[in-house]
């Protein structure tokens, strides 16, 4: 009896930590980096934070939605590389330059969108096709993002472009507020589609167990399908966000996203295991995310060793996942 | 009635990647005759001797069940620490073993990293591996600023030089661990252990193995092939960078699932993976041969793998459920 | 005392919300064939697997040849001489059978193992037993029936003094069965005690000296087989008379709605063909791997077949998706609710929404106010005891579980039901409860297929029987030809 005891104050404290450590977290790392640097808690601060993250922000969404469905995808780092460099290679033409700004803005906004959604097209149908969960997502991604970043290299040759476009509505994506708008609208269609359609709550179920949403009759295939083709879309237009906001573009610009994207999804309390967990979640995420890596930066860590610690978040965070989730079970278990 | 559908559609003699593999080798050859070189021979030769003993490492544990992406940055690891070392302690025998031993307990302690953390947070061995492979880059990057750490030690130049009876000193080296990984995975009750903790865990767990310690056993012997294949490396190129091998962990499926190892688990032979290994960087090579360079190389070998692993888990689907 | 080879006394176990086993007390003699019969969920599973040391007992004590011990683990069982045979096979489908039977204690010659000596000693192993199989052929290329039998080989294999056999011949033929009978004749002059767990009465009367009731966790009675009778047993496992326990029906049947003709699916299924009504309950009897199941599967897209034809409602279709068969109206209740039917994590809501979300939108969206009115409205048709509708499925009953799995496929208003163990795991008074489901859902016009393996349930509840062995429809029957020798004799027939 006392074990049981010990083993529900146990349970209560990892189930706390799941539901709050993130608020915790965020106004601990905010309080830290404040007393370092008062000017963290600016608004102008906060604002460069929340556009920087912007882009890994939808990126994370995107992510998000092939999590949900119990899968991952890791090309959204070539993905973003190669819509980042198209985008620049149709910006610099001559052809497009006599077009009026507007109309080039939003071509090159379509362009990333189809071409992202067409490599999570890719990456979706091989995965319905071989009825693949977690392993064969990671494996099969994986092998994508190298075939993306080497078709990348090949689009430009390996050169390093400077962006030439005139100032424009192109421009304006960068700008300002205008990536954290994207962001949130893109946020909230997408939290909307996952609680309120068809397709959100089989993708969840998907994640749970592809058995059980078999046999409840869902389309299986297809949603494991679009989830892909999404998650590739999301990482596209946070390809074209993020030429006009740095002015530039190279083929490795995607660099470490897919990475970052984990993170996020992992931090805001989306279990990787696929089946739980929503957008406002990840958008949480990326907050923490966003505030701990610009925290680690003013207290001087390199680049490289944040490495170190998104690695150990990962591990952190799914562990505590699983440990939450085996008490979970073992507290009915039959 | 129910057990054929437990039997597996892939039968021994029916290898549709395998098949595929040879065309394609059979279609370079065709094109480019001179591509059959004693030279040809040898350098491939080499390079299977490096990544053939992480190859045999990752099939171990594909049969097992478990998995290592942390595979590259550990070998990278390995390649960095022991030209460190090998900088730090000087050309004597006793210094260029005792980095050797260094080293590989380094590349060790990283598998007994992802063993706790698979085994026993029970994380999954995909997320943890990947999660570990990235922190462990972040500390290579650190550690060697981003630079390449070279070394002119004569005795390593001379292993990587060397040849006995025309083969490389490497190939001898892969050669042994060949025949010490066969023994063990078919003679050894710790080899049928992995077998059957891949092949129905919960049968293994029943039978009285211990289920924990083979996998964590498992992540610590991944440690040690990087670091041999690490050393190996660096006795070939005498230099070592983060740079190196970033794609040597999905080599490694690879060579696994050519050779006709399921990724499933529980089936399969590390004698397989050594045609697997073979065919592949025959087909690197001969990549090369034709003229392919930089990134176009790269795009083919990333369409190979990815249509490589794709069949494989085509042909496994059924038994997904 | 040293008489008897096993004395479980007073042993109680719980689980969070239910007593699994109270005081329960069962010994077993030395040399004796003790049957253990009840109805499923009934305790026979638990009180073995403590027995096996899977589970502790929260009170009572083990006395193992008369002296008092602490079964810790599987291998401490073992170890003690208790030797399982479970229905689910716990093989390695990959390796071959002898390295299953020496699974862990390969014998090492010269610091190796020596293949030819273990493939040769457990050949021997085999023929001595009469098993027609190999030592080196792998598992996975045998039928179920010689996994099982591997599996009582695993057990034979290892020094023990008592051997627990759970079912062994759900997957046997007649003379495989017979094979296994002299077995176990066999084991019980060498003196070992066998502990024999099964549905099949006939058996029971035929091998066991001693047979005891178990029913609700209790120990209703323990006695020497010749005092009872098959009514009396089955009395003593239902705990009520045996002509009440099944609810009639009263409807008319109707048309057919399916017709399945010559369904094939490669090596496990061949030439099943049968015809469904509209108001018609239609049970598929047949022994376990028999291959009703897997017929289940194709009507429902869950699994493809090779030849064969479907009608539904008239109209000829090639079913081969689940979402498929879900829009032509057929639906599959599945075998193990737990894997297959919901998911634990969610709650009912979810659970029962999933199957016609479409029922619940308003203005193309979910409407989370009517997905709760319609798991409330089932929620109190069909009886489901929860606390709150947002509760977790994986925190009800067994048998309140089945009753979200039935509101699920209520939910979404299909025509043709196929029920595959419907009242699998769950206690008596919700068993009652769902046929009483049945027979109105079958009056309000639907069609539905029960697959069952208790004989008395699918006998009693079906309007007529199709029979299933090996893969084969081997027997139709009506009500009147359905009796339990009738159905048996078909059912190993092949």
């Amino acid at each position: 009896m006392e074990s049981k005891e010990k083993s529900t104050s146990k349970r209560k404290l990892v189930a706390f930590l799941r539901e709050w450590g993130l608020i915790f977290a965020i106004v601990i790392i905010t309080v830290v980096a404040t007393v370092i640097r008062p000017a963290f808690l600016s608004g102008k601060n906060m604002l460069n934070i929340l556009r920087a993250y912007s882009t890994i922000g939808i990126a994370s969404m995107g992510m998000a939605y092939a999590v949900i469905g119990g899968g991952m995808d890791l090309s959204i780092g070539s993905t973003i590389s190669l819509t980042a460099v198209v985008t620049m290679l149709i910006i610099n033409n001559a052809t497009v330059a006599t077009v009026t700004p507007a109309s080039a803005a939003l071509l090159v906004l379509l362009v990333g969108i189809l071409l992202g959604a067409l490599i999570g097209a890719i990456n979706g149908t091989i995965l319905a096709l071989v009825n693949g969960k977690l392993a064969e997502s990671f494996i099969i991604t994986y092998a994508m993002q190298i075939v993306i970043g080497a078709v990348a290299q090949a689009v430009v040759r390996g050169n390093f472009q400077a962006a030439q476009y005139r100032s424009g509505l192109f421009k304006e994506f960068g700008m300002g507020f205008t990536p954290v708008v994207f962001m949130i609208v893109v946020a909230i269609i997408m939290q909307f589609i996952l609680v309120k359609t068809q397709f959100g709550r089989s993708l969840y179920f998907l994640g749970s167990s592809m058995q059980v949403a078999k046999m409840a009759g869902l389309k299986v295939k297809q949603v494991r399908f679009f989830a892909h083709l999404i998650c590739g879309a999301c990482a596209g237009l946070a390809g074209v966000i993020v030429v006009s906001r740095v002015g530039s573009a190279s083929v490795l610009q995607g660099q470490n996203y897919e990475l970052d994207a984990l993170v996020c999804v992992a931090i805001g309390g989306t279990s990787l295991d696929g089946g739980s967990g929503s957008i406002a979640r990840t958008v949480l995420g990326v907050m923490v995310v966003g505030f701990m890596m610009t925290a680690l930066n003013i207290l001087g860590v390199q680049s490289n060793a944040q490495l170190i610690v998104r690695g150990a978040v990962i591990v952190a965070a799914v562990a505590l996942d699983v440990l939450n989730k085996s008490m979970k079970l073992r507290e009915v278990a039959q | 009635m129910r057990s054929k559908r437990a039997v597996v559609k892939k039968f021994v003699n029916d290898q549709p990647v395998l098949l595929l593999f040879l065309f394609f080798i059979l279609l370079m050859v065709v094109i480019k005759p001179s591509f059959v070189s004693i030279r040809n021979v040898k350098n491939i030769l080499i390079d299977v001797s490096i990544y053939g003993v992480s190859a045999l490492a990752m099939t171990i544990a594909i049969i097992t069940g478990a998995f290592d992406l942390s595979l590259s940055a550990n070998f990278a690891w390995a390649q960095i620490f022991f030209c460190f070392l090998l900088n730090a302690w000087g050309d004597s025998p006793g210094a260029i073993l005792a980095a050797l031993l260094v080293m590989l307990l380094s590349t060790m302690l990283v598998g007994v990293l992802n063993g706790l953390i698979v085994v026993f947070l029970r994380v999954h061995a995909f997320i943890a591996t990947m999660a570990t492979g990235i922190i462990l880059k972040g500390f290579s990057l650190v550690f060697t600023k981003g630079n390449m750490i070279r070394t002119t030690n004569p005795f390593i130049r001379e292993m990587g030089k060397g040849t006995f009876l025309g083969l490389s000193y490497l190939t001898y080296i892969f050669i042994a661990f060949v025949v010490l990984a066969y023994f063990v995975m078919t003679y050894t009750r710790y080899g049928r252990g992995l077998y059957a903790t891949g092949g129905n865990m919960k049968a293994a767990e029943l039978s009285g193995i211990n289920v924990k310690f083979t996998r964590f056993s498992i992540f610590v012997i991944l440690g040690f092939a990087a670091g041999i294949s690490g050393a190996m490396f660096v006795c070939l190129m005498r230099a070592g960078s983060v740079l190196y091998g970033t794609d040597l962990a999905l080599t490694c499926v690879a060579a696994t699932v050519v050779g006709g190892t399921p990724l499933t688990g529980g089936r399969g032979s590390v004698l397989r993976t050594v045609v697997g290994i073979l065919l592949i960087y025959v087909l690197y090579k001969g990549l090369a041969f034709l003229g392919l360079q930089g990134y176009y190389n790269t795009m083919i070998r990333g369409i190979v793998l990815l249509t490589v692993v794709s069949i494989d888990a085509f042909m496994t689907r059924g038994d997904r459920w | 005392m040293a008489d008897y080879i096993l004395e479980m006394h007073h042993i109680t176990k719980r689980f969070p919300g239910v007593v699994a086993l109270h005081d329960v007390s069962f010994s077993v003699h030395r040399g004796e064939i003790h049957a253990l019969v009840g109805e499923n969920g009934a305790g026979k599973s638990t009180l073995m697997k403590i027995l096996n040391g899977v589970y502790q007992a929260d009170e009572g004590s083990i006395v193992l040849n008369g002296e008092k011990t602490i079964i810790r683990n599987t291998t401490e069982a073992k170890a003690k001489g208790i030797g399982l045979v479970f229905q689910e096979f716990n093989l390695v489908n990959s390796l071959t059978v002898a390295e299953n039977l020496y699974i862990n204690r390969l014998p090492k010659r010269k610091g190796r193992i020596d293949w030819k000596a273990i493939n040769r000693e457990a050949q021997e192993f085999l023929d001595s037993l009469g098993f027609n199989f190999k030592a080196t052929q792998k598992i996975e290329q045998l039928s179920a029936a010689q996994q099982q039998l591997v599996e009582i080989a695993k057990v034979l294999a290892i020094n023990t003094s008592l051997i627990v056999m759970d079912e062994p011949t759900s997957s046997l033929t007649t003379t495989e069965s017979e094979i296994l009978f002299a077995i176990i004749e066999n084991l019980k002059r060498k003196g070992i005690s066998v502990i024999y767990i099964s549905h099949k009465l006939e058996e029971v009367f035929r091998l066991a000296d001693t047979t005891t009731v178990i029913r609700d966790g209790q120990i209703i009675d323990s006695a020497p087989t010749a005092t009872f009778t098959r009514d009396s047993v089955v009395e003593k496992m239902v705990g009520r008379s045996v002509d009440t326990e099944y609810p009639r029906k009263n409807c008319e049947i109707g048309e057919v709605v399916l017709s399945v003709e010559e369904i094939k699916r490669e090596g496990l299924i061949e030439d099943i063909s049968f015809k469904l009504h509209k108001g018609e309950i239609l049970g598929f009897a047949g022994l376990v791997g028999s291959g009703r199941t897997e017929v289940a599967e194709a009507i429902f897209g869950a699994e493809l077949y090779q030849k064969g034809t479907i009608e539904v409602k008239g109209k000829k279709i090639a079913i081969h998706s689940t979402h498929q068969a879900k829009h032509e109206g057929i639906g599959l209740l599945t075998e193990d609710r737990k894997e297959t039917g919901l998911v634990l994590g969610y709650n009912l809501i979810w659970n029962i929404t999933i199957t016609n979300l479409n029922k619940v939108r308003r203005r193309q969206f979910i409407s989370e106010k009517a997905e709760s009115l319609a798991a409330a409205r089932f929620t109190q048709e069909l009886n489901i005891k929860t606390p709150s509708l947002k509760q977790f499925a994986v925190n009800l009953s067994g048998g309140n579980q089945q009753k979200v799995v039935f509101a699920k496929w209520l939910f979404s208003d299909v025509d043709i039901l196929i029920l595959d163990e419907p009242t699998r795991g769950i206690d008596v008074g919700a068993k009652y409860e769902i046929y009483q489901l049945m027979n109105r859902l079958a009056e309000q016009g639907k069609a539905i297929i029960m697959i069952s393996s208790e004989l008395p349930e699918v006998i009693g509840m079906s309007d007529r029987l199709v029979v299933l062995s090996g893969g084969k429809k081997v027997g139709e029957l009506n009500r009147e030809e359905a009796t339990p020798e009738a159905v048996m004799s078909l059912a190993v027939s092949n």
